[in-house]
């Protein structure tokens, strides 16, 4: 027995020596990266304001926290090298510092981003510009270093479509459908109706909506252009259509309608108006959505009795809907995260509040994500760290967001009543 | 003929250059698999860790009754046997020859246990200095894993954090390259023995695994 594990000692002995060590780290919490933003160089008044959108739009991502002006050291550089250890002592991770150059028509930005720890630069990048786009600029540049720093495609430069209810003193209600910047900023109206809309989407190219309008006294889906505003009813039926979601290549969109007696998921090609019937079922089937690589269909389905998640395979010939959601008695509005590892959706919790939750594929769990009473319509940002949701404060409904890292914020509405909201893919 | 010549010379060209693109397609020329080959290593090493405390609990009981017995027998000899002497001291001979060879193996199976001790020590000492350093990022998905090759300066400096197995997480794998950043050197590297940073400390791999 002695000689045999002596054997066994010997035999592996080898393998450590040559083999390297290999350690295991099981514990850790939640810790941003602390970055240092020198005020640009040049006009400080645009400075100012451009610092002021960099620093909101990476402090919402939930991964940096950003150095307070008042602490700033000045900049020391040595024969063209900065002088690190000073920042090092504050427990920086990244510099940032850059200046805005001006010329007659345009307004560009040079930036440089610096590792104090490894003590060298990592970026240096411009961003070109015109005078009055100073908050895409800034979205641009604070992307660039959300990208730099953490290796994930930032969505500042990202836009929001969403519903905006506003009464009069008669309170007759308007409804306008709007378009926003990722930080609610720049708000602008693309349709204005007195019946309600809901249901926008965004074509993956950013450059249409589309959207359900009763203007015409029952549901219908309607595409819009963002630039020029033009817009075309997709499909004439005399029955409600609603909940279009535009396929990943931009070719299709997925519809409910209600022409058979309930609501069943179609596909609708738009470029002849083929429609193929996905779900044939007595209960509803509504709400779908696309998976990030178009060969799949998420929806809701009341066919167990209440509502659940369930899942088509668009690659196989007849699908089959798998159920996916198994937890409570409500789960709805699902969405794939964009690496299609999990879905985000509203779940109703046994204390009868709904909620925002994440399960992913790989786990036998859900993760609720928001605690407020009445989470709903979740969409997910394009790099799938964000989403943002619809809230209810003291009966007023507004958007509020969230980074899986942790973050929440809120989106102002500028009067009456927000709801929802839909995020774009990347823009650029 | 010329013709038939030429045909047979593009012919021969043609599969030159195909028999190219295949070796190229399956990976001949490819300069990294044998990088892709270390991912595996670290699986093997982690053995480390485990096998010295198990042995050492083995061998430390067992060893002093090694010791007794034997020279008890032999005086027992002495004393009640003398006639018997010259037939029995071979056997003895041969008991003491054994246990003194598995003495001597055991001797230096210890030395390496020491030393087997002295890396896991210091081994726990890096781990729990990343530990302390690492901030594991929420709402990610059970059952990541990344593993990090680092190199260190004997003054405990870490000069690089090489990524060899991403967890297929963005943020997991920053997390884990973040802790390292944090840590920068491990100060207590200048008590490891020369010997000892050469043969284990200098490159080590880490494997970063909530689970």
């Amino acid at each position: 027995m002695k000689k045999n594990l002596l054997l066994v000692t010997l035999l592996l002995f080898p393998i450590f020596i040559y083999g390297e060590l290999f350690l295991e780290i099981t514990k850790g919490s939640e810790d941003p990266y602390k970055v240092a933003m020198i005020p640009f160089e040049g006009n400080t008044g645009i400075a100012k304001q451009l610092n002021n959108i960099m620093r909101n739009d990476l402090i919402r991502t939930g991964e940096f926290s950003i150095l307070d002006e008042e602490l700033l050291l000045p900049v020391k550089i040595i024969n063209d090298e900065l002088v690190y250890n000073d920042w090092k002592l504050l427990g920086i991770d990244y510099l940032v510092t850059g200046t805005i150059v001006r010329a007659n028509n345009s307004l560009d930005i040079n930036y440089e981003i610096f590792d104090i720890h490894k003590k060298r630069k990592v970026r240096s990048s411009k961003v070109f510009g015109i005078p009055n786009q100073i908050r895409q600029l800034a979205h641009y540049t604070s992307d660039g270093i959300y990208e730099s720093i953490t290796g994930i495609k930032g969505i500042a430069a990202t836009r929001l479509l969403y519903v905006n209810e506003t009464k009069d003193s008669k309170l007759i209600s308007t409804y306008k459908l709007m378009i926003a910047d990722s930080d609610g900023a720049n708000e602008k109206v693309l349709l204005s109706s007195s019946e309600p809309i809901i249901s926008p989407s965004w074509s993956p190219d950013g450059k249409r909506a589309a959207y359900v309008s009763f203007e015409n006294g029952i549901a219908q889906v309607f595409i819009q252009e963002i630039a020029t505003r033009k817009r075309k009813l997709v499909l004439k039926k005399d029955t409600q259509i609603s909940s279009p979601s535009w396929s990943p290549d931009g070719k299709y969109l997925s519809l409910t309608l209600y022409q058979d007696g309930n609501a069943e998921i179609y596909i609708l090609r738009l470029r002849d108006q083929t429609l193929t019937r996905m779900t044939n079922q007595f209960a509803i089937d509504t709400e779908s959505s696309w998976s990030p690589k178009g060969n799949k269909i998420l929806f809701t389905s009341g066919r167990s009795g209440s509502p659940q998640i369930y899942e088509l395979d668009l690659r196989k010939l007849n699908p089959k809907a798998k159920r996916i959601s198994f937890e409570g008695t409500y789960n709805a509005k699902a969405s794939y995260l964009p690496n299609e590892d999990g879905i985000i959706f509203v779940h109703r919790s046994s204390d009868g509040l709904f909620h925002i939750a994440l399960k992913y594929k790989k786990e036998n769990f859900i993760r609720i994500l928001t605690e407020a009473k009445m989470d709903e319509s979740p969409s997910v940002a394009p790099n799938g760290n964000m989403v943002i949701y619809g809230i209810k404060e003291e009966n007023l409904s507004m958007l509020a967001g969230f980074s899986l890292s942790g973050a929440k914020f809120k989106l102002p509405a500028s009067d009456g009543e927000v709801r929802e909201p839909a995020w774009s893919n990347f823009l650029r | 003929m010329i013709a038939n010549y030429r045909y047979l010379q593009a012919s021969l060209f043609s599969f030159c250059i195909h028999a190219a693109i295949f070796m190229y397609i399956y990976g001949t020329f490819d300069a990294n698999t044998s990088k892709t080959l270390l991912i595996s290593k670290p699986l093997q090493v982690e053995l480390k860790f485990e096998l010295p405390s198990k042995d050492l609990k083995k061998q430390i009981p067992i060893l002093p009754n090694i010791n007794t017995t034997p020279s008890k027998q032999v005086s027992e000899d002495i004393v009640y046997s003398k006639a018997e002497d010259e037939i029995k001291t071979p056997q003895n001979n041969a008991l003491m020859e054994s246990t003194i060879a598995n003495l001597l193996s055991e001797e230096s199976e210890i030395e390496i246990n020491n030393e087997q001790q002295e890396i896991s020590m210091y081994a726990q000492k890096i781990i729990s200095t990343i530990e302390n350093a690492w901030m594991k990022p929420r709402n990610i998905p059970e059952g990541l894993v990344a593993n990090l090759r680092l190199k260190i300066r004997s003054s405990g400096r870490i000069t690089s954090a090489e990524l060899i197995k991403s967890s297929g997480n963005i943020r997991f794998d920053n997390s884990a390259l973040q802790a390292v950043r944090r840590v920068e050197t491990f100060y207590f590297f200048d008590s490891i023995p020369k010997m000892l940073y050469d043969k284990e400390f200098k490159v080590i791999a880490i494997s970063f695994n909530p689970s």
